[in-house]
Parts: structure tokens; C-alpha cells; sequence
């Protein structure tokens, strides 16, 4: 059986991607952003809106320049971006009246289940009672709670907050929710804000640069953080052909290991992230050769980028790799939501962007990424997700051209 | 629509009143115990719980319960999940406490690695090699719902044959003065609750892990399902709520027995399969602030 016909078998039985809601740096819906990806665009900024105290490592902001918001530097600022980016997946998805009813709600985020309230405990641990605001925000920003309660979803919710990879992990939670029949309709992402703690914390772990970051490139010195967010409608192939649905493109497989070695370091031989490509791979009953190109995690720490290229190298030679976060930053538990965003109009598009930041191949790596706009050769893709806790997660996502 | 059922093999408390589900439903006696967590020692020796925070050494050790009370079996291939209404509390103030005293410059980076919310999950799975699927979820109250949701559908979709599936939560005295509105808030008691001693209910910490299998490779376990945002209709048996008060079918409230806990949930479902009941099953009812619900059916016996 040839690749083509094994990808139309895989998305024959896939749950269905209907509706695509994406803001992050590079803009506000999931086109926008691969345009911008195209033409080369690093939208950097220093990161004094999260305060002055911040440290000089710069970031890749949506509330300034892409939505023209102040932030309120709570867990409120997560759950305004994953508003934004369902309300965009909804109107796109069009479902009928009642089509809600009964939906699950997957989404993962980092920021929004933290206790990252510092003025209120700033305020407490002076013993002034100040307003309180972020710790309240904080109580009512839990993303799927709210967000079930604010569309009128009646199914499950579950908030993942599996740090990095939880993006991936709701969109791959949600699609077997789907297959399995637990839900017909499945609204699925992630979704981060920028904010101090986070932003410190990454500095002082010594994995953060001073300058644009540089996925994959022999000189990288670190990750930028990003924020944003990103959501799909996930419907069951049955529930959507009955409703005359458009298909934007599908969730063919999804596979996800521990490394069981490390609180913030990968295994040396990227132990948990093969067995998770492999799996998304025996989860969609396709073949390595059947992937036009990876959107690696690609952090431009000097750890992930070694141990994720070698795996990708060694398990998909050849295969065009792609890292996305020299142009949207690192936007943590929303960015495996974002790059499965990117990756579908991608394949939607034709379209397979550079990789931003990278110069210098890292003969420790043997990875060469995208360095310029090209076609991707099939409609199908790897997306893959590595995070601290041992996590690591694969997205095998299709694409309808 | 398939429901969301998992077949309980080992159960795995850690709570000051004791470590089975029966313990939890007798009258609080104050104080209230802290859990006793001298057992962890001599299964982890030498430098391996350094730096393993307390929240993640209560999720460890009810993991380490649930693994014997099914009959250890093997780790390595097991999903993990774990559910945490706030994550890893003290941590967290830590690294705030760091960044407010010491600046961003000079912040704690052990503080700040150790208050990611899927610590305890990373550290259980490094400790015990679990390799399988893992899930931290967090939902305040909804956690331990949240888990065995994800739980049941990993079990379900064949990512693995057994998943441990639980909730932590601890108890910073930063935090609960921190949070008065919550950890202040009058426990509406109806007759038949257990009542508190000295009238008022003292916030409670502790784990609770269950090993899970799916039903048809169990038939004679015990079994737990979850139905997100229930009908009336759907209660079965004795109703045991918690969460907030709101309209509805108001059964009975334990949390005068064992404390003040977005875990009671996972308690109630600990107190169902293992409490003093002659009825097959028992439901456990949570309604959050945000008004989601999810009640938990424990079915005692296999139908």
C-alpha cells in the first residue's frame, strides 16, 4: 500500500478537525501566523510589560501587540486567550443549533493553574489586605471549568497541566475521547500568558537567552518564552459527515511516554519521546515515510534541541524538520496546541515555513531544519512535545488541502 | 455515548485518621493528624526523597499503597495520573517568597522546578519507573473527577493495561490564610452529617491513588464511573456531596469527619468502597464554584 493511500485510510476513522482557533505572536488566527512565519517575521519584545523588575530576556507577547489589551498579569490573562481562541474555532466550526450539548472540554495550560498570584501574596505577606484581584482571578480562570460553563458544554472537562507538552496531551486526550465515543464533539487545546514567575524561573534554571532563540543551531543558548493559545473542535467522522461539516483536517495518532529520569532534563537517548513517536505511529497505522515533515518542540535549549533532534534523525531521517519557536517563543503549555494549529494550515496551505533563528547546523545534533518556503510532499505531519516531568508527546495530524 | 469505567484493583490512602476508606467516615477527633509518612523511608533510603517535596512524598506513598493492595504489579508500562486541586503549594509560595525576597535575579531555580503542577506526577513516575501515559490534572475540587476521566479513556483506548490514578492535596498554613473566602467557608451540614468537634472543620492534607484496570480485564473488582454534570436521575444508592452549596440532591457531607479537602471527593469514592454499607452502590456528588459537577458512582460489587 502506497503512503497516500495509507494516510486516506487513517483519516477515514480519525476524529475530525472543524473549527481552528490560534492567536499567538505572529497573529490572530492560524493563516495570519503562517504568513508571517513565511516572510521570516520575529516579532521579539522585551519583556517589560510583565513588569519592570523582569530580567533582560526577551519575549514574544499577543496582549500588546496583537490584541492591543493590557494584561492583568493574573490567570485570568490564560483564560482571556483561550476565550479568543475558541470563540475563533466555533465560529469557524459552525455547529448546528444543540451541537453543544453534551461536548467535552480538553485543555492544557501551565500559567493557568499555577499559584502565580504575586501581588496579592505580595500584599498578604505585608500584611495588607489589598484587593485580592489575582488570587480571585486565579479561582475563576480554570480553563476547562470555564470554559464548559461559558459555551454550555455539558461533557467532561479535564485540565491538563502537564507543562510543556500539555497542549499536545489535551489534543490527544480529546481525540481518543472522540474515538472512543465518550463524546461526539471534543473543544481541545491550550493556552498560557506570559507572566514574571515563569519568565524568572526559566532564567535563573539557566535555560533562557538574552537574544532571539535559535532552535537546532550550534550557537543556541536557550529558550524565549511566548504566550498564547490555541483550540479545536474535535468531532467524531460520523458526527460531522451527518452535519455536512467541512474537514480542516484530522488527528490521526497520538502517542505519549515518560522518561522516568529527569524533573527537567530529557533522557540522553530520548527514551520516552521515541516510544511516543512510535506509538502515535502504531496509534494511526502509518509508516514513518508517510510524515511530509516534523514541527519539532525545538526550544533552543541545548539539551532538548540535542536529544530531539538525534531522535528525530535517528527514527525519520530525511524528513524535513520544522521549529516554530524562534517566531512564536515558547508559550509552554499552550505551544503543542499552537504548533498543531500551525502544522494543519500548514498542510491545509501547502505551505512548509522556514525555520526562524536557525543558522549553524550542530554537528552534536544532525539535524538540518526548514531554512526556506516550500511544499510539504504529503498531507500529513509529526508534531511532537517534550516537557519537564519526563513527558514527552507525538501528534501525527492530517491535512486537507 | 460510552460511559467512563474503570475497575478499582488496589486502593492507597494517606490521611492522618488512617489509611483505609472506613477510617475517613469516623468522628474527627482534634487535632486533626497529620498523615504519618514513616513508611516512604525505608522504601526509598538514602538521598532518594532528597528534595522531594512533602505534597509529592503523600502521592508517592498512597501509589506505593495502591501497588500492594493490588498485588505490586509490574510498573514500568503504567499510565500514571494525578490530579491536584493547587498543585504543589509550598513550592510554589517558596518560589514566590524567593522572588519577593531575593528578587528575580537571585530566585530559588530548585523552588521554581519543583512548583511545576505535574511535579508530582514526574517524580512518582521517576521514582517508582512508571514509563506508561501520564496526565497531571488540576481543577480544584474537580481533580480527582478530571483523573479518573482521563484515566478510564487511557484504560479504554489500550495505552496501557493498568493506570495509577489519583488526587494529592497539602495544606500551607501561608495558603489558607492566604485564601480565607475558601478555607473560612461554613461546611452546610444536614441530618445525619457526622458533626464537627468544636464547630468548625479543620483544613485536612493527604493522598489518595488508586490502580485502576478496565472492567472487562477485572469482572470482579469493584468499579468506578463518572458522569460529568448529572441528571438527578443519575444518583444511585446513598449520596455522599461536597463542594459547594448549591441546589440539588444534598445526601450526606463527610468533610466534618475528615476535614476540610478538595480531595473529599476521592475521599467520599474511598469511604463508598470501603464504608460501612450494605447497598451496591454509592454515589459521590462534587459541585464546584464554577458550577460544573461530576458525580463519581462506586459500584461495590460488579453488576
Amino acid at each position: 500500500m502506497t503512503g497516500r493511500r495509507r494516510i486516506l485510510r487513517a483519516m477515514a476513522v480519525a476524529p475530525v478537525v472543524t473549527g481552528i482557533g490560534c492567536v499567538c505572536a505572529l497573529g490572530r488566527d492560524p493563516g495570519e501566523a503562517l504568513d508571517a512565519l513565511c516572510r521570516g517575521e520575529r516579532p521579539i519584545a522585551d519583556a517589560s510589560a510583565l513588569g519592570k523588575e523582569a530580567m533582560p530576556f526577551p519575549v514574544f507577547t499577543v496582549f500588546e501587540s496583537i490584541l492591543g489589551e493590557t494584561r492583568s498579569r493574573s490567570a485570568a490573562d490564560t483564560l482571556r486567550l483561550a476565550v479568543v481562541a475558541a470563540d475563533a474555532a466555533f465560529a469557524m466550526a459552525r455547529l448546528p443549533e444543540g451541537g453543544r450539548r453534551g461536548m467535552g472540554v480538553v485543555m492544557g495550560t501551565t500559567a493557568g493553574t499555577a499559584l502565580h498570584f504575586l501581588a496579592g501574596y505580595d500584599a498578604f505577606r505585608r500584611g495588607d489586605p489589598g484587593d485580592g484581584a489575582d488570587i480571585a482571578d486565579y479561582f475563576s480562570s480554570n480553563l476547562a471549568l470555564r470554559l464548559g460553563g461559558r459555551f454550555g458544554l455539558g461533557g467532561p472537562a479535564v485540565t491538563l497541566s502537564n507543562a510543556c507538552t500539555s497542549g499536545t496531551d489535551a489534543i490527544g486526550l480529546a481525540a481518543d475521547m472522540v474515538r472512543l465515543g465518550v463524546c461526539d464533539r471534543v473543544l481541545c487545546g491550550g493556552a498560557d500568558a506570559l507572566s514574571l514567575v515563569p519568565h524568572s524561573g526559566f532564567a535563573r534554571l539557566m535555560i533562557a537567552d538574552r537574544e532571539p532563540c535559535r532552535p537546532f543551531d550550534r550557537d543556541r543558548a536557550g529558550l524565549n518564552l511566548g504566550e498564547g493559545a490555541a483550540v479545536l473542535v474535535l468531532e467524531s467522522p460520523a458526527a460531522a459527515r451527518e452535519r455536512g461539516a467541512t474537514a480542516l483536517g484530522f488527528v490521526a495518532g497520538f502517542g505519549q511516554a515518560a522518561d522516568a529520569h529527569h524533573l527537567t532534563a530529557p533522557h540522553p537517548e530520548g527514551r520516552g519521546l521515541e516510544t511516543a513517536i512510535r506509538r502515535a505511529f502504531l496509534d494511526a497505522d502509518l509508516q514513518m515515510e508517510d510524515v511530509a515533515f516534523v514541527n519539532a518542540h525545538g526550544t533552543a535549549t541545548r539539551e532538548n534541541d540535542k536529544v530531539e533532534g538525534r531522535t528525530l534523525a535517528r527514527l525519520l531521517p530525511g524528513v524535513p524538520v520544522w521549529a516554530g519557536k524562534g517566531a512564536t517563543g515558547h508559550a509552554l503549555g499552550a505551544a503543542g496546541a499552537i504548533e498543531a494549529a500551525l502544522t494543519l494550515a500548514a498542510l491545509g496551505e501547502g505551505r512548509l515555513p522556514p525555520s526562524a533563528g536557525f543558522r549553524t547546523v550542530d554537528p552534536e545534533i544532525g539535524v538540518v531544519p526548514t531554512s526556506g518556503t516550500s511544499v510539504p510532499a504529503l498531507p500529513c505531519a509529526l508534531s511532537t512535545s517534550l516537557g519537564f516531568g519526563g513527558g514527552n508527546a507525538a501528534l501525527l495530524l492530517g491535512g486537507c488541502p | 455515548m460510552t460511559p467512563l469505567v474503570a475497575a478499582v484493583l488496589g486502593m492507597g490512602i494517606v490521611h492522618g485518621k488512617g489509611r483505609r476508606g472506613r477510617d475517613l467516615a469516623t468522628p474527627m477527633s482534634r487535632p486533626l493528624p497529620e498523615p504519618d509518612l514513616g513508611d516512604l523511608a525505608e522504601r526509598f533510603p538514602g538521598g532518594k526523597l532528597r528534595r522531594v517535596p512533602r505534597c509529592v512524598r503523600m502521592g508517592l506513598l498512597a501509589a506505593c499503597r495502591a501497588l500492594a493492595s493490588a498485588g505490586d504489579p509490574e510498573t514500568r508500562s503504567m499510565g500514571l495520573v494525578i490530579g491536584s486541586a493547587h498543585c504543589a503549594v509550598a513550592t510554589s509560595l517558596d518560589y514566590m517568597d524567593s522572588l519577593l525576597d531575593e528578587g528575580p535575579r537571585l530566585s530559588s531555580p530548585t523552588a521554581f522546578s519543583h512548583s511545576v503542577c505535574n511535579v508530582a506526577t514526574g517524580l512518582v513516575g521517576m521514582l517508582l519507573d512508571i514509563r506508561g501515559p501520564g496526565h497531571a490534572v488540576s481543577q480544584f475540587g474537580l481533580s480527582f473527577a478530571g483523573a479518573l476521566t482521563a484515566a478510564a479513556t487511557i484504560l479504554r483506548a489500550g495505552r496501557a493495561d493498568r493506570v495509577l490514578a489519583g488526587v494529592v492535596e497539602e495544606v500551607d498554613p501561608r495558603f489558607v490564610a492566604l485564601c480565607p473566602d475558601i478555607f473560612g467557608r461554613k461546611i452546610p451540614l444536614a441530618e445525619g452529617d457526622v458533626p464537627p468537634p468544636g464547630g468548625d472543620v479543620p483544613p485536612a492534607e493527604g493522598a489518595v491513588v488508586l490502580c485502576l484496570a478496565r472492567p472487562d480485564d477485572a469482572p470482579s473488582a469493584p468499579l468506578l464511573e463518572v458522569r460529568w454534570n448529572p441528571q438527578n436521575e443519575d444518583i444511585e444508592g446513598p449520596l455522599l456531596r461536597s463542594g459547594a452549596d448549591a441546589p440539588g440532591p444534598q445526601g450526606r457531607r463527610m468533610e466534618a469527619a475528615y476535614g476540610r479537602t478538595p480531595m473529599a471527593q476521592a475521599l467520599d469514592a474511598c469511604i463508598a468502597l470501603d464504608g460501612p454499607w450494605d447497598v451496591p452502590v454509592v454515589s459521590c456528588l462534587h459541585v464546584a464554584d464554577s458550577s460544573a459537577s461530576a458525580l463519581v458512582l462506586a459500584r461495590r460489587s460488579a453488576p
